[in-house]
């Protein structure tokens, strides 16, 4: 970051002239280790104005996230922050205003919204507020995906105002008896003039780094280390329109663990599992499945789409024994089926055709979805897989429903700055897996992952014992059950400075495992930002269960105790690890030479930038989307701005050029790929070919024959796109598949096409597949639709050779 | 003379009117409310501040945004002289139908335009339709 000039420089791209933000940017440091994040969030505020500022950036904590302590670096002085109850901290605050000291407040409100505020920044004073925080991560098998909020997503709520103040500003305010004083950003459809952001993080990731990469923002990354890197922005900067999404693989999926001795005596340690080490899931049951689909005006376009896909593809990996149901919700909630109904071929179709019915409009009622869709499911123990945005307020009233509901929810997020933190709350209190995709991702390929490991848990009735630790005991009881693709994290502390292994204990469809991994201590820092994680994750935890913004103590029901109940709990736990919360917020007050009383400062609020492809009028334009004709209305935008209006021109035209020139302003290759994609690539192909799969696993044909030869050349495209029976987002498909082709491979024409079924079915059930093959080459094999013959069969045999040796 | 008296700081106001001082403040700077009758240490606010906050909180419970408060409060002879308009959104309605809206009409307005052409564009949806169906 260059001093010099404060950190950034920046320029109004329309005026050319030097823009007068308040906040002018936003830099992020720290470590990203096995367990979690360390972070600095360095903010520049500076005042251009005459008069003196008051500054309100609010922002979204990621998940598992807490707030430690800021300092406030000005011209000629650092203070650090001090923890207080909220109510204290405010009138510190409010006092240091008032007198006109240098005043910050960082207060946390409901669904982890943050308000930092700095009072009192005189004209042309350049003020840094460096806030400390640490952060969960997404653990994966074989790595982390890493997530961090650049900017806030407008969120649903019944009472939420929300207007378009200016064309292309939306302004958001959520009711203040449920949600207090929070501030929320004017949101721009142009981001290109605000802030900017960047981050140089460090990685570490224990087992040897395989690499890491970001399906957000350009990376330039150095190793430093065998595993450890080096990542920043690879450009001069970015605009808050989008998270930072990192993901860190590892060469191997082999357990992990981070800790160290804390200043307390006490080890504290993390250790995460990776689920092959459960073995496999033998044994396939009928399942019982319901898809919840968010099909509110946020999610138009590319998410509902590809969502809509995932959901076909995913029926197309159940059989007539399973059963399935399906919710759409969005300001009201509709039903496919009144109950569950066997996935029959005829069944699948009525749900596909109800699918293609499905448009974005409306609000985000997830709780009433949620609802309708336990009731669906009824008591048998169906799992529940929602594909949600998750843009909504007051999540904790609706993880109270669903935590009420008792049933196990799985969820796919979906979206730029999509609610991380709701959404692996609701799956986790609920016994269920998530995952998160960028709408520049494959939605319907993260799904599929998910919906094949989320079915029968690989491992239940976890136990972990620390016999080989010193007064080894959990901080958090770990989950009961593991499912595939998703590792079982330990959470613990210990008396030990020399670590030690702890066992886990588990029943599985082939008899109970048991497995004893190793606990490594290292640096206390490591150690102490163990503790830290630790603490934020039972704040997090607990903060969920605080429905209102604060309980009036006076009040006497029993909602009231249950909550003054909480708060207390939550005060402790913020003392005890020194972090912010709900309860706890952090104060500083800076006492300057010639601080002046008589000036009362002008409070502006940080803007920020629409979350790329979020659709800016579902929240602030027509109160329902207007459909235009032949053109997805959010590839289009409902409007477009026309600059001037002095000769008479082709509307529709102009409108077509200024959305492609809306696509190349994003300047990134990722969103080629997704227009292109529009237009179909080879895992498009596969989408569709797997969804077509009849209940008995093959493919449909006019004769036995051509289904053998068509579901044959279907699996040799699956084995070439990297998934077998094991391991990639079409396995089940696979699994499918194998068990059509064993049985009608009896009817295979010739000896030759019965080897070539028998390998493929090998090959799939036990074989490592070389990496991916060109794509050209799927998509040729699954668009080949050749008459079954003897031709035909050596055609695919060559086909296979190529591939298989 | 009882009531020229009833001054407040901004603490008291705050503590009146139930609202964060930060709240305050940040109408203040959104032209919601009128600032202090005197600057200085012991600036003054007074009922009519009191008011204008009760005011403002009832217009929320109405729906309304604070920008829309705030038009409210300017009064309706402030949008008498509209400027030559320079840009205009464009809105396509149907395949062959656009609509051109002055970019810089009121908000409230045109949420109302906004909901007219809803209207118009689903009743033309509904004529095509049909027209497919025969």
């Amino acid at each position: 970051m260059n001093e010099g000039n404060g950190g950034f420089t920046v320029f109004n791209v329309e005026t050319g002239r030097e823009a007068r933000l308040a906040m002018e940017g936003l830099w992020l440091t720290g470590r990203i280790l096995p367990v979690g994040a360390r972070l600095l969030v360095a903010h520049t505020f500076r005042s251009a104005e005459a008069q003196p500022l008051e500054v309100v950036y609010a922002f979204a904590l990621p998940r598992d996230a807490a707030l430690r302590r800021f300092s406030i670096l000005g011209e000629g002085f650092r203070v650090r922050s001090a923890l207080r109850p909220v109510e204290q901290a405010r009138k510190e605050y409010e006092q240091g205003v008032a007198e006109g000291h240098l005043s910050s407040l960082a207060r946390v409100y409901r669904d982890g919204r943050v308000n930092l505020s700095v009072g009192n920044i005189r004209p042309g004073e350049l003020v840094k507020v460096f806030l400390e925080l640490v952060a969960g991560v997404d653990w994966r098998d074989d790595g982390l995906r890493f997530r961090f909020p650049f900017t806030l997503a407008p969120c649903y709520h019944r009472e939420a105002r929300a207007v378009e103040v200016q064309p292309g500003v939306g302004e958001l305010e959520l009711p203040e008896e449920e949600f207090g004083d929070v501030l929320l950003p004017p949101y721009m459809t142009d981001a290109a003039a605000l802030h900017q952001v960047g981050f140089d993080l460090s990685v570490q990731l224990g087992n040897e780094l395989a690499g890491v990469s970001s399906p957000s923002h350009a990376l330039r990354f150095q190793l430093t280390g065998p595993g450890a890197a080096r990542v920043s922005l690879s450009r001069e900067g970015a605009v808050p329109d989008r998270d930072l999404v990192l993901d860190v693989q590892a060469r191997e999926a082999a357990p992990r663990s981070c800790g160290g001795v804390c200043r307390d005596g006490r080890a504290r340690f993390t250790v995460v599992v990776p689920s092959v080490s459960f073995g496999r899931s033998a044994r396939a049951t009928p399942r019982s499945v319901v898809f919840v689909l968010d099909r509110s005006g946020s999610m138009a376009g590319a998410p509902l789409q590809q969502a809509k896909k995932a959901v076909e593809a995913c029926l197309g990996a159940l059989s007539e024994k399973d059963q399935m149901g399906f919710v759409a919700f969005d300001t009201a909630v509709e039903l496919f089926q009144s109950q569950l109904v066997p996935c029959t071929a005829a069944n699948r179709e009525k749900l596909r055709r109800y699918l293609q019915g499905i448009e974005a409009q409306g609000g985000t009622e997830l709780a009433a979805g949620i609802q309708a869709a336990v009731q669906l499911a009824g008591l048998g123990g169906a799992d529940l897989f929602v594909l949600t945005d998750g843009q909504v307020a007051a999540t904790e009233d609706i993880l109270r429903v669903s935590r009420a509901a008792g049933a196990r929810l799985h969820c796919l997020g979906i979206g730029a700055a999509s609610q991380d933190r709701f959404l692996t709350l609701l799956a986790r209190e609920t016994g269920g897996v998530s995952r998160f995709v960028t709408p520049r991702e494959r939605v319907d390929t993260a799904a599929l992952e998910l919906f094949a490991g989320a079915g029968r848990p690989l491992a239940s009735e976890v136990k972990v014992s620390f016999d080989g630790l010193a007064g080894g005991k959990a901080v958090l009881t770990p989950p009961a059950a593991v499912f595939e693709g998703h590792p079982l994290v330990v959470m613990g502390e210990a008396d030990t400075k020399e670590g030690g292994t702890l066992d886990v204990e588990w029943a599985a469809d082939q008899g109970p495992g048991r497995l004893r991994v190793a606990v490594k201590l290292g640096d206390p820092r490591d150690g102490e930002t163990v503790r830290l994680l630790q603490g934020a994750r039972l704040i997090t935890d607990w903060e969920s269960r605080l429905t209102d913004e604060l309980p009036d103590g006076r009040r006497s029901t029993r909602k009231a105790r249950d909550e003054n109940r909480l708060v207390a709990r939550l005060e402790q736990l913020s003392r005890d690890y020194g972090l912010a919360s709900r309860v706890m917020a952090l104060v500083a007050v800076v006492e300057r030479f010639g601080d002046d009383a008589s000036r009362l400062p002008t409070t502006r609020v940080v803007p920020v930038g629409m979350p790329e492809d979020t659709c800016f009028e579902s929240y602030f334009g027509a109160v329902q989307p207007l459909a235009v004709h032949g053109v997805d209305r959010a590839q289009v935008g409902l409007a477009e701005k026309i600059q001037t209006f002095r000769a008479p021109v082709d509307m529709l035209d102009l409108t077509l050029r200024e959305s492609c020139a809306t696509y190349r302003r994003s300047d990134s290759a990722a969103w080629q790929g997704v227009l292109c994609e529009a237009a179909g690539t080879e895992d498009d192909r596969l989408m569709e070919a797997v969804a077509r799969l009849l209940p008995d696993g093959g493919l449909p044909g006019a004769s036995e024959q051509e289904r053998l030869l068509r579901s044959a050349a279907l699996l040799l495209a699956l084995l070439g796109a990297g998934s077998t029976a094991r391991v990639g987002p079409f396995r089940l498909h696979v699994q499918k598949l194998v068990g059509f082709l064993k049985g009608a491979a009896a009817d295979a024409p010739s000896d030759t096409s019965r080897q070539l079924i028998e390998d493929l079915v090998a090959r799939a059930e036990c074989g490592t597949v070389r990496s991916p093959q060109p794509r050209e080459w799927i998509e040729a094999l699954v668009c080949w639709a050749p008459e079954p013959s003897a031709v035909a069969w050596t055609r695919l045999e060559q086909w296979a050779r190529e591939l298989l040796d | 003379m009882a009531a020229e008296a009833q001054t407040w700081t901004l603490a008291e106001l705050a503590a009146r009117a139930e609202l964060p001082g930060r709240t305050i403040r940040y109408y203040i700077a959104r032209g919601l409310l009128p600032g202090p009758s005197k600057a200085g240490r012991g600036a003054a606010y007074g009922p009519e501040h009191l008011e204008r906050l009760r005011q403002i909180r009832d217009w929320q419970a109405r729906g309304l945004t604070l920008t829309e408060i705030a038009r409210r409060l300017a009064g309706p002879d402030r949008a008498v002289l509209q400027a030559e308009p320079v840009a205009w959104w464009h809105y396509a309605v149907a395949e062959d139908v656009t609509v051109l809206v002055r970019a810089d009409a009121d908000p409230w307005r045109l949420k109302q335009i906004k909901n007219y052409l809803a209207q118009m564009a689903a009743g033309l949806r509904a004529d095509n339709e049909g027209k497919e169906q025969q």
